[in-house]
């Protein structure tokens, strides 16, 4: 923590005011907007005091801390047992009305409090300075989060801060064994990280795992909780996330409920959870908010669109380039007839309409809002249409990259998606060079590589392989509530009885 | 250690290329893709036909208009058959795709030849499927049939194999044949191999590119009777009726419709279903077999066009007879006819007795020789189900009215 101080210098606080403001002044590099505000208090019994107030604009509001140690000075004739205090207890004691006061004697702690929106009282004389909390927080109201919307279900989403955040959990859980173990990481940007876990739910190995290698995490900043993801993934270089996220704080209650460690990072609205899944990636939150039967059917729908969009081009472009023999022959002859004409072979054709659309979607994320209109009609009108017209694609080629692209937003995990597009690709080339034959071949190695996935030492195909019997009311399907009378196995190895 | 764990995947990459690599890759649009198949032998050649497929010609929405043939048919000789396929590549623009085949044509000289020569590569021939028909042509080669416009479906191929699978399920008088079904009926004793026959009707000299568009065409493709190979070289055409009886016997009929004579003047039609046959071959050595054929029907009345009283039980048992004896009687003039003009065993009753007394059987040297002097008797029961939504015959009700 040697990082605050310049020269060598002694972090301790010196007893004369002036040096310790022109020190502050010095090390901020005189930035404008740490503020500091010079006062006499008044004491009873003594001269005045020479006073400064430190504090971060826009970050903390000291009215109230200068109204009580000015008013406190005009009232100062009152008789008190000043003597038995020294000047910065009695203050604290006596004087200072907001609801935390901390004792500080070092600059290192002193910038803590500064930078966190804690107002600084140095007084002259004194070799401790008092933080006192004046935080302000100005930040982004509670607003329905934007990626992860329910039809059915709570409105509000995480926001930038991190106190509110753990508030939104506490609302929702009201127990004393919801704990939340504070860390502090990043060198340069000091982000405050919450450990969030259900004391006696939570599984001690994937809790022990988390505390160390969030302690390995040596990084000057933390400016999203993604950093912190990588950081602490199980594999760097899997297509698929092992570390979930969500900005719903009732999606991390039900995690944390399920025995699950969240991850809140101030500043973000999304908080992570692991260990994380692959049967979760398909579990929306709204999967709990309708009746069952209707959540189980979506839910087998958004597997089938992970399969789809997965392996819709690539099961075309092997079919049509090698196997014409396994379609029917009416559609073989409509194929064919589409495909007169067209230059490119049908590997090429879907490549040029995927990454078209890659480009598109890319697109419409970063373009200015009010653009967008424009964006979709080039899309859909030109791409789609006139491509096919000037017979460069065909119409088949154009609904499968379109079932594709849907059924890639169907889920409900943003991440799995993303990986879904990536191996998408791979699978292509593969049915290209190797046609059905290939593509099976490349299924079995992604199972086996799903299979040897973990998240924090559970497996992440759990409960599939390994089969857990009783997981599997909330899987490939939801059981209704009264039937989840357990908590998921192979998270909650330890109290996993949910409901009796 | 981790070799071991790496090599077994990398062999299996390795292999891909030779087992599964890009080398037999095919884009749609550069293969033809064979709907049909003319086999006719000239002299000690094969004449081959292939009807090709024009795709930009059959789809929906063609954007080069249609002034091309929707298919084209291509000939060329050869000595043997993938001799003459290897000479066609030099009329055909792309490679020949024969896993869409829908019809194979056989000229009736060349079924009269022998089919065992053509049906051994047809069979070998790992890229097509077996699920394509086989006729003959009557009277005619199998060129001329592959060369006929179509008036409905725009692929003559596709109309031929979709109209045979139809009448076949809707009419005893045709059945279809398929390449295993043909090749286990050759080769195996006491059966006989039967092909659907199919005919130019109309002029077939019109049959121009302007046949397609007339609403009435002068000329088109029909099914009929049944051609009757004494292993792989027909013998003889069964006709209409011989046909059905074919069929009855073989429990290859869904549905039919047939009539009936009334017993004053007029006709009533029934429609046949539910219909199956039971073949039990009765004897004690070679000498006294007996063929039984145990027919069981059950018939809709749906047309009456005589006066019957249609709400007495004596008019259904009436009604159950005359069938039975209609059935009957062509199942046994077809016997008898084949029998004297063919004299072998259509119908495959050596199976049976293959079947059901193989120690009878393995004494018999020439079945169909042993044959010609088997009784058989058929049994024909009928049940009336439905007489329809009327009850008495429109003919009776308007008398009464009067």
């Amino acid at each position: 923590m040697s990082g605050t101080t310049v020269n060598g210098e002694s972090d301790a606080i010196v007893a004369r005011l002036e040096d310790n403001v022109n020190r502050l002044k010095r090390e901020s590099g005189g930035s404008s907007d740490i503020k500091i505000r010079e006062l006499q208090i008044g004491l009873p019994g003594k001269k005045q005091v020479h006073a400064a107030i430190v504090s971060m604009e826009g970050l903390s509001d000291t009215h109230d801390l200068v109204r009580s140690l000015l008013e406190y000075g005009k009232t100062a004739a009152r008789e008190t047992a000043d003597g038995e205090f020294s000047l910065p207890d009695y203050l604290m004691q006596f004087v200072i009305a907001d609801s935390n006061v901390w004792k500080v004697s070092d600059f290192v702690e002193l910038y803590d409090h500064l930078f966190a929106g804690n107002g600084i009282l140095l007084l002259e004389g004194e070799t401790v300075a008092l933080c006192v909390s004046t935080q302000k927080i100005n930040a982004r109201q509670v607003e329905e989060p934007n990626v992860q919307s329910v039809v059915r279900g709570p409105r509000e989403g995480f926001t930038e801060v991190l106190s509110w955040n753990m508030s939104m959990l506490r609302r929702k859980i009201r127990d004393r064994r919801l704990w939340a173990e504070p860390r502090k990481i990043g060198r340069v940007t000091q982000t405050n990280v919450l450990i969030v876990y259900l004391d006696g739910i939570v599984s001690m190995e994937v809790l022990e795992e988390l505390r160390r290698r969030l302690d390995k995490i040596d990084i000057d900043g933390i400016l999203e909780s993604n950093y912190i993801e990588e950081s602490i993934q199980d594999s760097q270089f899997s297509i698929f996330p092992t570390v979930s996220n969500s900005e719903r704080p009732d999606v991390i209650a039900a995690q944390l409920l399920e025995g699950r460690v969240a991850i809140l990072v101030d500043g973000t609205p999304f908080a992570l959870v692991v260990p994380a899944l692959f049967a979760q990636m398909f579990q929306s939150p709204e999967d709990y908010y309708q009746r069952s039967m209707f959540s189980s059917l979506i839910r087998m729908i958004r597997m089938l669109s992970f399969i789809l969009a997965v392996f819709t081009p690539s099961l075309y472009i092997a079919v049509t380039t090698y196997h014409q023999e396994l379609l029917p022959t009416i559609l073989l002859y409509n194929l064919a007839s589409q495909r007169e004409g067209v230059p490119f072979p049908a590997f090429v054709e879907a490549l040029i309409m995927e990454v078209t659309f890659e480009i598109l979607r890319e697109a419409s994320v970063r373009m200015p809002r009010t653009i967008g209109q424009s964006i979709s009609i080039v899309g859909t009108l030109v791409i789609g249409q006139a491509s096919v017209e000037a017979g460069l694609v065909t119409a088949a080629m154009v609904i499968v990259v379109s079932i594709t692209a849907i059924a890639n937003f169907v889920m409900p995990a943003f991440n799995i998606g993303i990986a879904a597009r990536m191996i998408r690709f791979v699978f292509m080339m593969i049915a290209a060079s190797f046609g059905l034959f290939g593509l099976f071949l490349g299924m079995i190695v992604l199972v086996l590589r799903l299979c040897a996935l973990r998240s924090f030492g559970v497996p992440y195909m759990s409960p599939l392989a390994p089969f857990i019997q009783s997981d599997q009311k909330d899987t490939l399907w939801r059981m209704p509530i009264p039937f989840m009378k357990k908590r998921p196995e192979n998270v909650a190895k330890r109290n996993v009885i949910r409901q009796k | 250690m981790r070799l071991r764990r790496v090599l077994p995947v990398m062999l299996s990459m390795i292999l891909l290329v030779p087992l599964a690599g890009c080398w037999d890759r095919q884009e749609l649009n550069e293969m033809s893709i064979v709907a049909g198949l003319g086999i006719d032998r000239v002299g000690d050649a094969y004449h081959i036909s292939v009807q090709i497929v024009n795709p930009a010609e059959v789809s929906p929405k063609s954007s080069y208009g249609s002034k091309l043939a929707p298919v084209v048919t291509l000939e060329q000789d050869g000595k043997t058959l993938p001799d003459a396929l290897g000479r066609l590549t030099v009329l055909t623009p792309r490679r020949l795709q024969f896993s869409h085949l829908r019809m194979v044509v056989f000229g009736e000289s060349t079924a009269r030849e022998g089919l065992r020569k053509p049906l051994d590569y047809l069979s070998r021939y790992a890229e097509m499927r077996n699920d394509f028909f086989l006729v003959v042509a009557k009277n005619r080669r199998a060129s001329d049939i592959l060369k006929m416009y179509s008036s409905m479906d725009p692929i003559p191929a596709n109309n031929l194999f979709t109209k045979l699978r139809n009448s076949d399920e809707q009419w005893a008088a045709t059945s279809k044949m398929t390449l295993n079904e043909l090749l286990i009926a050759t080769e195996t004793e006491g059966m006989s191999a039967f092909m659907t026959g199919i005919e130019i009707v109309g002029d077939p000299g019109n049959a121009n590119e302007k046949n397609h568009q007339e609403i009435s065409p002068s000329s088109n493709l029909e099914y009929s009777g049944t051609a009757i190979f004494k292993r792989d070289r027909m013998v003889g055409w069964l006709d209409e009726n011989g046909t059905k009886a074919l069929n009855y016997v073989h429990d290859s009929i869904k549905w039919t419709v047939g009539y009936l004579g009334c017993p004053d003047k007029g006709r009533a039609s029934v429609e046949l279903f539910n219909i199956h046959s039971k073949i039990k071959i009765r004897g004690k050595s070679k000498g006294d077999l007996a063929v039984h054929v145990y027919l069981t029907m059950e018939q809709d009345i749906s047309d009456v066009e005589c006066d019957l009283d249609m709400m007495n039980e004596a008019t259904m048992k009436w009604f159950d007879r005359q069938t039975d004896a209609k059935v009957r009687r062509i199942v046994q003039n077809t016997v008898a006819n084949t029998k004297k003009n063919l004299r072998i065993d259509v119908f495959g009753f050596g199976q049976q007795v293959h079947r059901q007394h193989p120690k009878i059987w393995h004494r018999i040297k020439d079945w169909n020789a042993t044959y010609l002097d088997v009784p058989v008797h058929v049994h024909v029961r009928t049940n009336t189900r439905r007489i329809g939504t009327t009850q008495q015959p429109v003919t009776r009700q308007t008398e009464k009215g009067e």
